[in-house]
């Protein structure tokens, strides 16, 4: 199940898309979002969809790589789908039944909604698909470092990201394993009521943690006798080039995202 | 000349309220280019004493001083680091970045090394140990062995004097224990690169120029492996192995053949019987 | 008795990164039988025990325990579930309990055991594996790797399972540890568990306690047999990337330079045993 999760996951291949700078991908993802949260009329949408399809093609990356992504969330999907269908309220009804009324307003705001978590997911998974985790906290502590003065620890979040991605494949493995180990001993984490099944999860969490502790622990002492201390005075192996690749694809999104709010501007005052 | 020397070295912690002592006055010294094993049953104070080395512990009293730096000094202690390298047992817990390369080039970012110098070295050490080709791998899809290689050549980047590995080739299976013996060797010999090892592995402190024996916190034997090996009872009875080649040769001239003893590996073993095959037609 | 019959196993089937883990493997484990399974890392050994113990469904082939077959493998696993404990490598992947005692105790309870029986069990299975009484009470945290490793052990010990599966036990003991625990599995054999196989990548280790040997190479078993029989094909198992012990390589090396002795030999005592024989006699 976990594997399912496309997040975290580097799809490595050349493309366009994977040779950008981290930085400009990471503040295109944010344009993106402001784009899908902004869009309201059918043509925004489309402006956004015929965006999404345009960088999917250009990564090169295989769409089942990208709609694999999707297959966590599609419960949540799925609630808010039915959510924003039946408690919209106004609009012209379609049917009723029962205590259910579902409008066309309704109708539209559930396919939008659904629209734009679809794309939101595929956009955000995109950038780590095209991205390396190394290149992508790189790519964070650089966009957070003038935050350093005023007190984010821009280095120490992207140092333990970079762990968290290291250690996210061993602790799976390990989970397997010790969940193997305790079904040998006979535990059953399939059949009683909640609380019971809550309970059986106990010989599986406790050694986890003990190990992901004794790990940390060794880590650190490592990490140390290779003279690891902090960000201060640290340089870095990977260099990251703003090249004009980047700024032409950082033009593009900023343009974009002032197209979509020019779009807005000219409807609020009734040009549209 | 000696790179590094403990000097009436104690230890103890604390456990449950009572001091447990884990070694006392303790002496060892040790020369640049020396391949040093340490040997000794779990508990024995092999691996506290490696801790030593590059002050992740620093003596209750005594002193310890490696590459002429006092490990209790700590205004020198990257200096002190930079010059002691450790490879530890679990190859897993010692590597940090995703990338084979990145981890490498990690000692080298800790201590400014402007970017060029940095892939220099970076790529040199990975080609020492073998690992070149795999510079852009994820370090879950390595093996073992490989991984451990990594773990070196993060340490080789910072271009030592000394390594110490304490048992690291405790996790690995028998093709991972040779390349890392392997490799441990070579920085050994073309680098003249110390090298300090824990084990408990016979076939691997045989190939040390130097074998110290620890017992209980103390120091039993200090000694060449031709003439620590053979001891065979008195190995034994500290908990140890000797490698069945030198068992066999023993246990010849205990039920009272006439053989030359201390072979180490199986042609030794080879040629010390047929010889005594020989003389006795 | 336990068969397994022509199984094959594929990690991420269909995907490019699919890796053959088993292909056409049969193995019959009999009551009495202790095994050693050797292999060097991904040759499989350890997907084969897991499928034994019945904690990991082949992609094919058929299993049958006590000479009852079955077509599913669902329907088998209870059965192998039941009739196997697997000790994976690390302790450290089992101990949870807050307590030695409850930790060993937590396979008979869920056996559903009485409450005296299991009392019983968890006693027996810590003096078979050599835990000092006082060490019940402590956590098992607390434990040095040795006894913890024990303890792991004891916690499958005390199912009493009929054929026990030890996966690397004696990897990173110490010898004076790894002979203790080579021996107390000797003397469970037999008495408390019918079946043994230790998963080892030591040589020496088979070579001392195991009766049989099964070598595992690329996804395939491909010697089953009498370890002084699998020894004796010193130079097959040195093509795959594996080897015989020390003493054998020595007794191979005598043979060739042109001294009368058999081959498979595998311990110290035998080969000192033939070559004291053979100088006596030629004196």
């Amino acid at each position: 199940m976990l594997r399912d999760i496309t997040l975290g996951q580097y799809y490595n291949t050349a493309s366009p898309l994977h040779a950008m700078d981290p930085r400009t991908k990471i503040l295109g993802v944010i344009f993106y979002m402001v784009i899908l949260f902004t869009a309201s009329t059918v043509w925004e949408y489309a402006l956004a969809a015929i965006f999404t399809v345009f960088v999917i093609k250009v990564s090169r990356v295989p769409v089942r790589f990208i709609t694999r992504g999707l297959k966590p969330i599609v419960i949540i999907m799925l609630f808010t789908l039915v959510l924003n269908l039946f408690m919209t309220s106004g609009g012209k009804e379609l049917f009723h039944w029962w205590i259910f009324r579902v409008t066309d307003l309704g109708v539209e705001t559930a396919v939008k909604m659904a629209v734009r978590l679809v794309m939101l997911i595929m956009g955000t998974s995109l950038l780590t698909l095209t991205t390396s985790p190394i290149a992508l906290t790189g790519g964070i502590e650089r966009l957070l470092s003038p935050f350093r003065k005023i007190g984010v620890p821009s280095h120490e979040i992207a140092m333990m990201m970079s762990i968290a991605l290291r250690f996210i494949p061993i602790l799976m493995e390990e989970t397997d394993k010790i969940i193997k180990a305790q079904t040998s001993r006979g535990a059953d984490f399939e059949s009683g009521n909640l609380i019971q099944r809550v309970k059986a999860m106990v010989p599986i969490l406790v050694p986890l943690f003990v190990g992901a502790f004794r790990r940390a622990d060794e880590l650190a002492v490592a990490m140390e006798c290779r003279c690891y201390n902090g960000g201060e005075g640290r340089t870095s192996l990977r260099e990251l080039r703003f090249r004009r690749v980047d700024g032409g694809a950082l033009c593009a999104c900023v343009i974009l995202t002032a197209a979509m709010a020019a779009l807005k501007i000219l409807r609020m005052v009734g040009v549209l | 000349m000696s790179i590094i020397k403990a000097e009436n070295l104690s230890f103890s912690y604390e456990s449950e309220g009572a001091e447990v002592k884990v070694f006392e006055n303790l002496n060892i010294d040790i020369d640049e280019g020396e391949f040093v094993a340490v040997l000794g049953h779990n508990g024995s104070g092999k691996s506290t004493f490696a801790k030593h080395l590059n002050a992740i512990l620093t003596p209750k009293s005594g002193r310890v001083t490696v590459c002429g730096i006092d490990t209790a000094d700590e205004s020198r202690l990257f200096e002190l680091r930079k010059n002691v390298g450790m490879v530890f047992q679990n190859p897993d817990n010692q590597i940090v970045a995703t990338v084979v390369e990145e981890d490498v080039a990690f000692g080298l970012e800790n201590l400014g090394v402007p970017r060029e110098e940095m892939r220099r070295r970076v790529d040199e050490a990975l080609k020492v140990v073998r690992m070149y080709d795999y510079r852009t791998y994820a370090p879950h899809l390595l093996s073992g062995g490989q991984k451990q290689r990594v773990a070196i050549a993060g340490i080789l980047a910072m271009e030592p004097r000394c390594i110490v590995l304490d048992e690291p080739t405790a996790m690995l299976d028998p093709i991972g224990r040779d390349e890392v013996m392997e490799t441990v060797r070579r920085l050994n010999r073309e680098k003249g690169i110390t090298i300090v090892l824990i084990t408990h592995y016979m076939d691997e402190a045989v190939k040390a120029d130097r074998c110290i024996v620890m017992d209980r916190g103390k120091i039993v034997m200090d000694d060449r492996p031709a003439s620590i090996f053979p001891k065979v009872e008195e190995m034994r009875a500290l908990g140890l192995d000797v490698p069945q080649a030198t068992e066999l040769v023993w246990e010849l001239k205990r039920r009272g053949l006439n053989i030359e003893t201390g072979a180490l590996r199986s042609a030794g073993a080879i040629e010390s019987i047929l010889k005594m095959t020989r003389d006795q037609l | 008795m336990i068969e397994l019959k022509n199984i094959t196993y594929t990690y991420n089937p269909g995907e490019p990164s699919a890796r053959v883990a088993l292909n056409d493997v049969s193995l019959t484990l009999a009551d009495g039988d202790f095994v050693g399974l050797i292999g060097h890392t991904g040759s499989g050994k350890s997907t084969l025990v897991q499928i034994i113990a019945g904690l990991l469904p082949p992609l094919g082939g058929t299993a049958s325990v006590d000479g009852t077959d079955f077509s599913e493998y669902k329907a088998a696993a209870k059965e192998l579930r039941k009739k196997v404990g697997l000790v994976f490598q690390y302790p450290e992947h089992q101990l949870f309990e807050e307590t030695v005692y409850k930790d060993i105790a937590f396979g008979p309870k869920n056996q559903k055991l009485t409450e005296d029986e299991i009392d019983l069990r968890v006693r027996e299975a810590a003096r078979r594996v050599r835990l000092e009484d006082g060490l019940l009470e402590k956590s098992p945290f607390d434990l040095s790797g040795g006894q913890k490793r024990r303890v792991a052990i004891a916690g499958v010990v005390a199912m009493k399972p009929e054929i026990l599966i030890l996966d690397e036990p004696t990897a990173g003991l110490d010898p004076s540890g790894r002979d203790e625990l080579l021996g107390m599995l000797k003397e469970l054999h037999g008495d408390w568990c019918k079946t043994i196989v230790l998963v080892s990548h030591s040589m020496e280790d088979i070579a001392r306690a195991a009766g049989t040997a099964a070598v595992m190479n690329g996804g395939r078993l491909v010697m089953n047999g009498p370890v002084e029989e699998i020894f004796s094909r010193g130079d097959e198992l040195r093509s795959m990337g594996l080897n015989t012990p020390q003493i054998t390589r020595i007794v191979d090396g005598l043979i060739k330079a042109g001294l009368p002795l058999e081959k498979g030999i595998f311990t110290v005592e035998a080969a000192a045993d033939s070559i004291e024989k053979l100088v006596r006699s030629k004196r």
